[in-house]
């Protein structure tokens, strides 16, 4: 019979965290999906949504207003705005689709709220559709987006829903840890000299704080799994 | 306030982000659009010999290229195809609209 602190501590890790093998698995499995050519563009798409949806909500909250945004097949977007912080607009986008790949992944070790997250997430998209989609292009991604958050409210089988969502989470991160790496190779061009112009400080400064925020996040993802491990 | 966002202007202006090959450059000096680098200036490594040294096995080299290009056209080519920062900076002094990618 387990004592009050044993039980206590089991019953303070929620089930849905996998073991730290699940997770090396699930991370390969999404650094691989990224990967390939046709398999991994909606998951691209999804990580560039959530990068321009942060350039939108950075902008409301610093009282700007969002005009649309517009997503590309290749994974690339524009968010179009008015007014608002622009050090703020600007660090949001990389920043943001990480913190988001955090968020969800979190979301996807809490069984009970499965359902409710893909429900929430899918709503999110649809939501993006309503406000902010006006180009025929940006609402087929969203869409796609949307039916890819929301078919898998059909299946019943929860482990498989939370696995996933987990491993959505997981490519959501590894894309936005990729992204900003591309800006290093570009000169004059992308957020990270908006930001530079907009501040004293430099275009590569940016871009290493959005790949320490990323590399931060997914330390941060393993830290949860390691440490309901040691509980168990 | 309320702008008519999606002016003709605008419209056009923005559509000057596509890919280069729809793009029509401008009156103005400058250039409209930035065409994609080769892979030789964005740092990727290549194999493509330069001009006028052909390879004994040209379609071999081609072949090369394209194998390598595969591996390395996805990111960077992705943003070069839709960022356009001095287009970006005219849209936004035209219209007042902000573009963030």
């Amino acid at each position: 019979m387990p004592d009050a602190v044993t039980a206590s501590r089991y019953a303070a890790v929620p089930s849905g965290v996998p073991g730290r093998g699940r997770f090396i698995l699930e991370l390969l499995f999404a650094l691989l999906l990224t990967r390939l050519p046709y398999l991994g563009v909606p998951f691209k798409w999804l990580e560039s949504f959530f990068h321009e949806l942060s350039h939108g909500l950075a902008t409301l909250l610093s009282g700007g207003i969002v005009s649309h945004i517009q997503l590309f097949p290749n994974g690339a977007g524009f968010c179009f705005s008015q007014g608002g912080a622009p050090l703020l607009i600007g660090f949001a986008g990389y920043f943001g689709a990480a913190c988001w790949g955090y968020l969800i992944f979190i979301l996807a070790t809490w069984p009970r709220g499965i359902r409710a997250s893909f429900a929430f997430l899918g709503g999110a998209v649809l939501l993006s559709l309503l406000l902010w989609g006006r180009d025929l292009l940006t609402i087929g991604i969203l869409l796609t987006l949307a039916g890819l958050l929301l078919l898998p409210l059909r299946l019943n089988h929860q482990p498989a829903l939370l696995s996933g969502l987990r491993i959505a989470a997981l490519m959501i991160m590894l894309n936005a840890l990729a992204s900003p790496a591309v800006l290093f190779g570009l000169s004059g061009q992308g957020d990270a000299v908006m930001l530079a112009q907009n501040s004293w400080l430099p275009a590569w400064f940016w871009v290493l704080s959005w790949l320490s925020c990323s590399a931060g996040f997914l330390y941060l993802a393993w830290r949860r799994v390691d440490r309901a491990s040691l509980l168990r | 306030m309320q702008m008519n966002i999606n002016s003709i202007g605008l419209t056009q202006a923005v559509a000057s982000n596509r890919p280069p090959q729809t793009l029509v450059a401008p009156a103005q000096s400058g250039p409209a659009f930035i065409p994609p680098l080769p892979l030789s200036q964005s740092g990727m490594p290549t194999r493509v010999h330069a001009s006028g040294d052909r390879p004994s096995s040209f379609h071999d080299s081609h072949l090369t290229y394209d194998s390598l290009a595969q591996g390395t056209e996805g990111a960077i080519n992705q943003y070069m195809l839709t960022q356009n920062f001095a287009k970006r900076d005219e849209i936004q002094s035209m219209v007042g609209i902000d573009i963030y990618a």
